[in-house]
């Protein structure tokens, strides 16, 4: 249970860095307007931050499995 | 015992001159090439005895167990493969049966010599290789790829060894964020293929953990035999995520790490392996924003450039060279029209003759005079017949009509 917390910040750093993927590579085909161009480099520019800070800020979570009463449970680690 | 019965042969009478003899050579090379001629090579298991290494390199010993023995040769070339031999050993050796004649006898060129229990493992080993192999687990195309950015990595390795720690700081030195969750297990021993299979099935039942590493670092073949069992074999491949295995040192080949996904061939490698490396993913990443930069400025260069290109186009200046254009093309329409003139002053004038010769001939210029046109029905009048008392006449005259009616008529 407190080892799942940052799942969803790992989540979404694949989803982010195929999103930024692809709005780079709509911007390089430039077949949008002006206005959505922007609109995209926008979004990819807040995706970039959001992957690079995730890459900076991540720090590992280790837990353990052991066998509990109510079967398996997920523990950090002793050390 | 054989001169005496080639003796008492020859004293048998007149074929004895047509009985070829032997040589002993001859016979030993006969011998020779039916022994050659076995099934080869072969495994031979018994206990060492009398070894004697030569200067040569070459080491000597006998293989016997309760009934017999057999003359076994090591080469020198062969003697790294044979790190058990020793007196009493009880080995198993794989030879090529060869027959001496220096001596008269049968003797084993032994290519390896493996210490019994490893001997027995080795055949175990054979054993699961083929059953697993049968079954199509050890085929390449099982092989899945590893996911590129695992959110859960699965180790199931020792608590106690070093193999969990080399693993944990490559992960966390590579790719923080991912989240490790580790099934201890027992890697060594009575019931450790049962435990490793155990943390497998445990991992992989969860359902989010995106691949699987297993580890145990180096030790002796014994050390690493249970990932040589079938059953964790049949684990390993059952594995809904994909199975990284690092057993032993590179060149410890096991079951285990013919059935993963991956073979690594050690713990830290595996960890490499199973991970992206972030600084490599930041890079990456630098060049998306730039990349991005680049598209979003010459994107705005081109909109700019567009822009300039209208504004050109709306300048007085332009629009004083629209305009010029404009008249001279007015100009030009002008002198067209004025060439038409003298031609459509012409057709005015011929046009008034006619309408005066015209005008002569009409009607209207007889009633101009003060006459005027009787019509009845619609026609005009020109005599008294079929004109009656009473009739409605219509009277045409310069200015307007009179509607009379006929009071007589009368015929000049």
């Amino acid at each position: 249970m407190s080892g799942d917390t940052d799942e969803a910040a790992v989540t979404d750093f694949e989803t982010d860095l195929a999103a930024l993927e692809q709005k780079v590579e709509s911007l390089q085909r430039g077949t949008v307007t002006l206005d959505e161009a922007l609109r995209t480099f926008e979004e990819g520019i807040a995706l970039y931050r959001r992957c690079s800070d995730a890459l900076r800020t991540a720090e590992q979570r280790v837990a353990k499995l052991v066998e509990g009463q109510d079967g398996l449970e997920v523990v950090p680690p002793a050390d | 015992m054989t001169f005496r019965t080639a003796a008492a042969l020859a004293a048998e009478g007149p074929a004895d001159e047509a009985l070829h003899v032997l040589t002993v050579s001859e016979l030993c090379e006969r011998l020779r090439e039916v022994v050659r001629a076995q099934p080869q090579p072969v495994h031979v298991g018994g206990e060492v005895r009398d070894l004697a290494r030569a200067p040569s390199g070459h080491a000597y010993f006998t293989l016997r167990d309760d009934g017999a023995q057999l003359a076994c040769v090591l080469f020198r070339a062969d003697a790294d493969a044979a790190p058990g031999l020793r007196d009493g050993a009880a080995v198993v050796v794989h030879a090529d049966l060869d027959f001496y004649p220096g001596r008269g006898q049968p003797q084993l060129l032994v290519r390896t010599v493996r210490s019994r229990g490893v001997g027995d493992l080795w055949v175990a080993f054979e054993a699961a290789r083929a059953a697993l192999a049968r079954d199509g687990l050890l085929a390449a195309g099982r092989k899945r790829p590893l996911p590129r950015f695992p959110r859960r990595v699965g180790l199931v390795t020792s608590e106690a060894g070093a193999a969990v720690h080399d693993v944990l700081h490559v992960l966390r030195r590579r790719y923080p964020l991912a989240t490790v969750l580790v099934a201890p297990a027992s890697v060594q021993g009575e019931g450790a293929a049962a435990s490793v299979s155990r943390a497998l099935r445990t991992l992989d039942a969860r359902g989010d953990v995106d691949v699987i590493l297993v580890a145990r670092g180096g030790g002796s073949a014994e050390d690493l035999w249970a990932f040589n069992d079938e059953g964790l074999a049949r684990a390993i491949a059952a594995c809904r995520a994909p199975v990284v295995a690092a057993i032993g040192h590179e060149t410890d080949v096991t079951i285990a790490g013919l059935v993963a996904d991956v073979r690594a061939p050690t713990p830290s490698a595996a960890a490499e392996m199973a991970v992206p490396d972030a600084t490599e993913l930041e890079r990456f990443l630098a060049s998306l924003g730039s990349a991005l930069l680049r598209s979003m400025v010459a994107r705005l260069r081109d909109a700019r450039l567009r822009v300039d290109a209208l504004g050109t186009a709306l300048s007085p200046a332009s629009l004083t060279v629209r305009a010029s254009a404009a008249r001279h093309r007015l100009s030009v329409a002008g002198a067209g029209l004025r060439a038409f003139l003298p031609r459509l002053r012409r057709h005015r004038q011929a046009l008034d003759s006619s309408r005066a010769r015209l005008e002569a001939l009409s009607p209207l210029a007889t009633l101009r005079r003060g006459f005027a046109v009787a019509v009845k029905d619609g026609r005009v009048l020109a005599s008294v017949a079929g004109v009656a008392a009473g009739d409605p006449l219509l009277m045409l005259l310069q200015d307007g009509d009179v509607e009379c009616r006929v009071i007589r008529t009368r015929r000049r």
